[in-house]
């Protein structure tokens, strides 16, 4: 066991406090400036030269090549004292070894991509710019230190995908790499960690850090968990991770940005029997109390109101609920759990139940959760409801969002393809900078003027012709949906008109990769969700190209113009052609959510039916607003979780040091 | 959906803790409000953290056997109903560690310790120098001392203690009303500047025996003192100690006596000096005990004893109330208020444990605001008043640190708070209302603006008599009130020059005819300037005997004669021009009013709706007026002495011009209205009132913004 090896297994970055008030504006300003007095050209100038310098190592052979490599290595290891002054030559040398063993030689944008990657930054990249290859190029300099780094994919797919396609390049280059998927167990993640480089969807990595800190059990400081570690033996206990040193994330705005407030839980079935009877009787007496007579519901915010004659009900009901319940406040807790339970959660909507278990149903993404349980009494009282057995409670073991993991890293960067609207928040919470990497060739996506319609019926009967006669002249058509639902709604009406289409729901990435590789194919019809097959190039079909490339049809714009610009880029790849068109209808969820009934199925509804001159602009204009208030409330939303993880961290800190999770 | 509290998210991380209650820590028992509460103290940092009974038992249960969910578990099955729930205990957990009265199994975060202390110390600083008038400088312990002499203070505090204290009370308050005037008239003098300086031996030696009468009677209860220092108060060195350990009394009455000692003292003091002021003669140290006695019952009665300013009587009456934090606790009640009342909001609770508390809460929340906004504008524009320029930068302070910052804590909670998430659209729109009806009420719609001016009734045509020759003043020929006819004497006025002056210049034509004639006689050519002479002389004659016709002073109208003076001014000597009295009995009246200076530009610019007078008296009878004149220059002497402050009225006149009281100190403008011939009001010349001039109406906001522009013109001539 090397100890310096051993001690690192465990250390963590510990991030600073984020910014708030005045040194927030402070840090808002600093980061401005950081940004502006960043010079792209002359990165951009060394890509150009490091392109150049690169030609010269065409002749010399492989052997050559690799140990020159190898030489190289040592000036990273441990990102030693002036590495950086290696990282030009080097990268000539790494440029050439792509072309050697994936046949792939990185563009000058490339080049400058990985570089900015090498600094730390998050890296604007159009789609279909060869992101993977950057991120390979940056993490053989990563590798090269010694210390570990994870490439960061979106699912398991692309990991295992990138992982097999690039292993001859790293080989060649000196460094391990390996990817871990979701199907191996501890001891295969152990080996696999311990590669230099790990392909890794953000799930797994943070639940196994997650996993190796219960281990630890609060043994979180490196130096006293490698003394205990040398008195126990190796076995179970050891940590699967191999620290946390450097990260390149892919998406970094689904990661780093949308995502990141959703908490990452583990969690263990306990026994409680209290609670679980307790469940039993509330669910009993609820049954007793009747809506709008002893409670109101308020749906637009989830709420229940017990009314004075409910409370007095409930009152008589006290005695017979077990008496740690008998406490006003913790009565009230217990049966508006169960009320809740019984108002706002739907069979099929919200749960489905399968095998005598309730499954529950991911309210974005329409997707089954067979690992996800309500928290304690609601996944119970769900079940009494339902009539069926009740299962242990969960507990939760730790938890942490990825937000904060991610900032527990040394050096993190990230790739995306549009960095619009969240650069400020990468800035604030990540400290990144970011840095837009220029189109290899000129972008040839012709964007269609948004078609506005009054409710989602007409909205569907236009999409429908317009799909048809795309479909007709020959010309692939990629149609992004927001939800599985919406897909499977769309997929019913295109059964309907016989016309032939392939449905994408972000379940089967390997089929769906396949699928979405073909989607640029004569003729093809293909309905994705946002998610879906996602970092896979579409491949434009012999002749489609001069027939104006695959159009994107976008049925309902996103919560984030960013999302939808991302659905945009599946076309016109590297200078493919291409055109893309949303459909907004006046029902959608993003403009009812964000503005009152009264405007949009009164005013706007006439003028629209009327054809007033500027209602569409009005429209676009409206969506725009709608999509910036929703970003500035889900980045408030994620900062203040964020506060709220600090100050759990003050008030905890008896509880041992470091943050808590 | 709301939050629970039974279990919490975060229990994994306290779960399989092993903490216990560090043994220094001293538990007492207290009631608040007749409820049981438990104190914890730690005897190092003399701080305290109350917590209810349910906690108390799940922390006496906390040992380094058992861990957290353990002891959770066992007090759940003992003591079920009141056992606290999962989030409770993380909350309690985290506050006593925070007060370092936790011992933990684990090696403790200690970055959170340190960064912990930098910012409490940062916030201190931050609040030193925020709070850069009120310094506070620690210098000694005198626990020490307090100690040693335990057995004299527990005499001197005691039921004789206090016999005396009252029987000294009471002596002096006898001798200070028996020289009521004389105390009194010292008072004006007390802020002299050559006295500050006695003032502030006086206040030091009071504030320290008030400091003193804290810790004493701190001590007499089993508290302990540990600090004594100096606060800068507006840069003035003042003592003062620290008596918190205090609020670990168990008897409300003892922390109450704790507060209240430093007045007992300071009246004791001030009794003292008192009896020495009255039995001594004059002297320095006569001067001396008066300071005293007056800081010391001054400062009482208007600063300590104010429970509305965070001094001794905030903590008598929080004590008294037993509601500690009563500042905090009343702000609170008001939003709860707020959030029920106005926003409707469901999850709004009331911090007040019954109704009595509630109202005593709000009560206190609405005063106390208002009295500081009184305070900090009464101190600002009392400094402003001596040093423009510190008051400017205090105003500033004032402004941003009570009205600026406040505002925008207020916006971010009414529009950001997570709290009010749900009850947003409402809050929304009631502010939208309140700011509409607001700039509505202020802004757009016009209100009624009125300009009022002082002035008397005078009777028109007014004819007023004045004498054309100076003379002593002989005899009134007519009796005051009596009708007159025009040419009818009035007043006889004697005047011996004149007499010597009209024989002299009789004899002078004497002289001059007889030269005349002498003239013609003998030497014809001199005739020429004599003529010329004794037409001179002629001429000087006739004057003076016209002047002589004029000492008889005659009516120039028919009307009633009044004279200016009530009593007779027979005999004295009265110049040329002199107003003797009026002849009044037009048969109708004007209204001469004074307007000051600021509000006359003001009658000029704008049109005057309508004019009403209202007479001192007859305040129910509207007198309507005619024609309205503003006689375009500016007056010094008021229309009737009786409009100026010596005269009972309300326009300020120079204190130099002794009697007459007529002279204004500030130039005015005169306007005359005349009145309309009036059946129920009693027109009488001489009768003061105030007359009403109904400008065009003018939204609130532009009236208030002229008022505070023209308050800062006269104040600070901006």
């Amino acid at each position: 066991m090397i100890p310096s090896r051993e001690y690192k297994r465990s250390v963590v970055r510990t991030p600073k406090v984020v910014p708030s008030g005045v040194k927030g504006a402070m840090h808002w300003l600093a980061g401005k400036v950081h940004h502006a007095t960043f010079d792209g050209k002359a990165l951009l100038r060394q890509a150009t030269s490091i392109h150049q310098a690169s030609e010269q190592f065409r002749i010399i052979s492989d052997e050559e090549l690799q140990q020159r490599l190898l030489l190289c290595k040592e000036h990273f290891r441990r990102a030693g004292r002036d590495y950086r002054e290696h990282i030009p030559a080097a990268m000539a040398l790494v440029v050439e070894a792509s072309e050697r063993r994936l046949g792939l030689r990185p563009f000058v944008e490339q080049i400058m991509g990985a570089l900015a990657v090498l600094k730390g930054a998050l890296i604007e990249m159009q789609t279909g710019e060869g992101k993977t290859l950057v991120a390979a190029l940056a993490a053989v300099f990563f590798g090269w230190s010694g210390r570990s780094c994870h490439v960061i994919t979106v699912n398991d797919y692309l990991a295992n995908r990138d992982y097999i396609k690039l292993e001859p390049f790293y080989t060649f280059c000196g460094v391990t790499v390996a990817c871990v998927l979701s199907e191996q167990n501890r001891d295969e993640r152990r080996a696999r960690y311990a590669s230099a480089v790990v392909y890794v969807t953000s799930k797994e990595l943070v639940a196994d850090f997650l996993k190796d800190r219960l281990l630890l059990h609060g043994m979180m400081e490196p130096s006293r968990r490698y003394i205990r570690a040398q008195s126990e033996r190796e076995g179970e206990n050891c940590p699967v991770l191999n620290g946390l040193w450097s990260a390149v994330v892919d998406e970094a705005d689904s990661v780093l940005v949308d995502d990141a407030a959703t908490p990452l839980i583990i969690s263990r079935p306990v026994k409680n029997k209290p609670l679980m009877d307790a469940c039993v009787e509330a669910v009993r007496l609820a049954a007793m109390l009747q809506r709008d007579a002893d409670y109101t519901v308020d749906e637009r915010f989830k709420q229940i109101m017990i009314t004075p004659e409910g409370k007095e009900r409930i009152e008589g009901m006290t005695p017979s609920l077990p008496s740690f319940w008998h406490s006003s406040a913790r009565r009230d807790e217990l049966l508006l759990l169960v009320l809740a339970a019984r108002e706002f959660f739907k069979r099929g909507k919200d749960y489905v139940v399968s095998d005598g278990k309730v499954v529950i149903i991911d309210e974005f993404t329409g997707r089954l959760m067979p690992d996800r349980k309500w928290r304690q009494g609601t996944q119970q009282i769900v079940e009494l409801l339902e009539g069926l057995e009740m299962s242990d409670p969960v507990e939760v073991a730790a938890r942490i969002s990825f937000q904060r993991f991610f900032r527990f890293f040394h050096t993190l960067s990230g790739m995306t393809g549009t960095v619009k609207g969240v650069t400020s928040e990468i800035w604030h919470i990540y400290g990144l900078n970011y840095v837009e990497i220029p189109t290899h060739r000129p972008s040839r996506r012709e964007i269609c003027k948004p078609k506005v319609f009054v409710e989602k019926g007409s909205k569907y009967a236009a999409l429908l012709s317009d799909i048809e006669t795309l479909h007709r002249a020959g010309r692939p058509v990629l149609i992004g949906t927001r939800s599985v639902r919406e897909s499977e709604a769309l997929a019913e009406r295109l059964n309907s008109r016989l016309l032939p289409f392939q449905l994408l729901n972000a379940i089967y990435h390997a089929e769906e990769a396949a699928i979405i590789a073909r989607a640029g194919e004569y003729g093809n019809i293909t309905i994705a969700t946002n998610m879906a097959g996602r970092g896979t190039d579409i491949i434009l079909g012999a002749g489609i190209a001069d027939a104006g490339g695959l159009h994107v049809m976008l049925t309902e714009p996103n919560e984030a113009e960013r999302i939808d610009r991302q659905f945009y880029g599946r076309c016109s790849r590297q200078g493919d052609p291409g055109s893309v068109r949303a459909y907004i209808s006046l029902d959608d969820v993003l403009l009812q959510r964000f503005f009152p009934e009264a405007l949009l199925d009164g005013l706007l509804t006439r003028a629209l039916l009327r054809r007033a001159p500027v209602t569409d602009s009005i429209i676009l204009f409206l969506v725009n607003v709608a999509q910036r208030t929703a970003q500035r409330m889900a980045y408030q939303q994620r900062l203040s979780l964020m506060r709220k993880d600090d100050e759990v961290d003050k008030l905890m800190s008896f509880a041992g040091s470091g943050p808590k999770f | 959906m709301q939050e629970a509290t039974t279990y919490s998210e975060s229990w994994h991380l306290v779960a399989n803790l092993r903490l216990k209650l560090r043994a220094t820590v001293e538990v007492q028992r207290q009631f608040y409000r007749g409820e049981k509460w438990y104190v914890l103290r730690d005897p190092f940092n003399n701080r305290f953290f109350r917590v209810q009974p349910a906690a108390h038992d799940f922390i006496m249960r906390l040992n380094a056997e058992h861990t957290v969910e353990e002891v959770w578990l066992s007090c759940m099955k003992d003591f079920s109903k009141t056992a606290p729930g999962q989030a409770d205990v993380v909350m309690l957990l985290g506050q006593l560690y925070s007060m370092n009265l936790l011992d933990t199994d684990v090696s403790p975060d200690t970055r959170q310790m340190l960064s912990r202390y930098t910012s409490t110390r940062r916030k201190e600083f931050q609040s030193q120098l925020m709070n850069i008038l009120f310094i506070r400088l620690p210098l000694f312990d005198p626990e020490k001392l307090l100690v040693r002499f335990s057995e004299l203070i527990h005499k001197l505090l005691s039921p004789l203690g206090a016999v005396v204290w009252l029987l000294t009370l009471l002596v002096a308050i006898k001798l200070v009303i028996d020289n009521a005037d004389v105390a009194l008239d010292s008072a004006q003098a007390v802020l002299a500047p050559d006295n500050l300086f006695l003032l502030y031996l006086g206040l030091i030696f009071v504030k320290a025996c008030h400091e003193i009468g804290h810790a004493l009677v701190c001590h007499r209860y089993g508290g302990e003192v540990h600090t004594m220092g100096l606060m800068f108060m507006i840069f003035t060195p003042l003592p003062y100690m620290d008596a918190t350990s205090s609020w670990g009394f168990r008897n409300r009455w003892h922390r109450a006596f704790v507060g209240g000692a430093g007045m007992i003292a300071e009246l004791f003091v001030a009794s003292l000096a008192a009896i020495y002021w009255a039995v001594s003669g004059q002297g320095a140290l006569h001067s001396l005990a008066y300071n005293i006695m007056f800081v010391a019952s001054v400062s009482t009665l208007l600063f300590n004893a104010n429970p509305l300013l965070r001094l001794d009587g905030y903590y008598i009456l929080s004590d008294l109330l037993d509601i500690p934090n009563l500042t905090a606790r009343s702000n609170e009640q008001l939003r709860y208020l707020l959030e029920h009342y106005v926003f409707k909001h469901s999850g709004a609770r009331s911090t007040a444990k019954n109704r009595h508390e509630a109202i005593e809460l709000t009560l206190y929340g609405i005063l106390s605001a208002i009295y500081k906004v009184m305070i900090s504008l009464g101190i600002i524009l009392f400094i402003a008043d001596k040093w423009l320029i510190l008051g400017t930068l205090l105003a500033i302070a004032g402004v941003i640190t009570g009205v600026f910052l406040p505002t925008i804590r207020f916006i971010t909670y009414l529009f950001l708070d997570g709290r009010l998430q749900q009850s947003r659209r409402r809050v929304v729109a009631v502010s939208a209302g309140f700011l509409a009806a607001f700039t509505v009420l202020t802004v757009l719609l016009p209100f009624p603006h009125n300009i009022y001016a002082p002035g008397v009734v005078e009777s028109f045509p007014d004819i007023k008599v004045v004498n054309m020759v100076a003379g002593h003043v002989e005899e009134y020929l007519v009796a005051p009130g009596q009708r007159i006819v025009v040419g009818q004497p009035l007043v006889r006025l004697e005047n011996k020059e004149l007499n010597f002056a009209l024989m002299s210049a009789e004899s002078r034509v004497v002289e001059m005819k007889v030269k005349e004639r002498q003239a013609l006689g003998k030497t014809i050519a001199d005739l020429k300037p004599v003529l010329k002479e004794l037409s001179v002389a002629e001429a000087s004659l006739a004057e003076l005997r016209r002047n002589e016709a004029e000492l008889i002073v005659r009516a120039r109208g028919n009307g009633i004669w009044i004279p200016a003076n009530k009593e007779s001014i027979s005999g004295l000597w009265v110049e040329r021009g002199r107003y003797l009295g009026d002849i009044v009995g037009g048969d109708r009246f004007q209204f001469a009013a004074v307007v000051a200076q600021e509000e006359v530009s003001e009658l000029f610019d704008s049109s005057v709706n309508s004019v009403e007078v209202r007479l001192w008296g007859e305040a129910h009878q509207r007198i309507t007026t005619g024609e309205v004149r503003l006689i375009p220059y500016q007056h010094e002497k008021l229309p009737s002495p009786a409009l100026g402050q010596l005269g009972g009225g309300n326009v300020s006149v120079q204190a130099t011009q002794q009697q007459s009281g007529d002279n204004a100190a500030e130039p005015f403008f005169l306007v005359n209205a005349l009145l309309e011939k009036q059946t129920e009001a009693h027109l009488l010349h001489g009768r003061s009132g105030t007359i009403r001039f109904n400008l065009a109406p003018e939204p609130l906001l532009f009236q208030w913004y002229r008022s505070i522009y023209q308050l800062f013109q006269k104040r600070y001539r901006l």
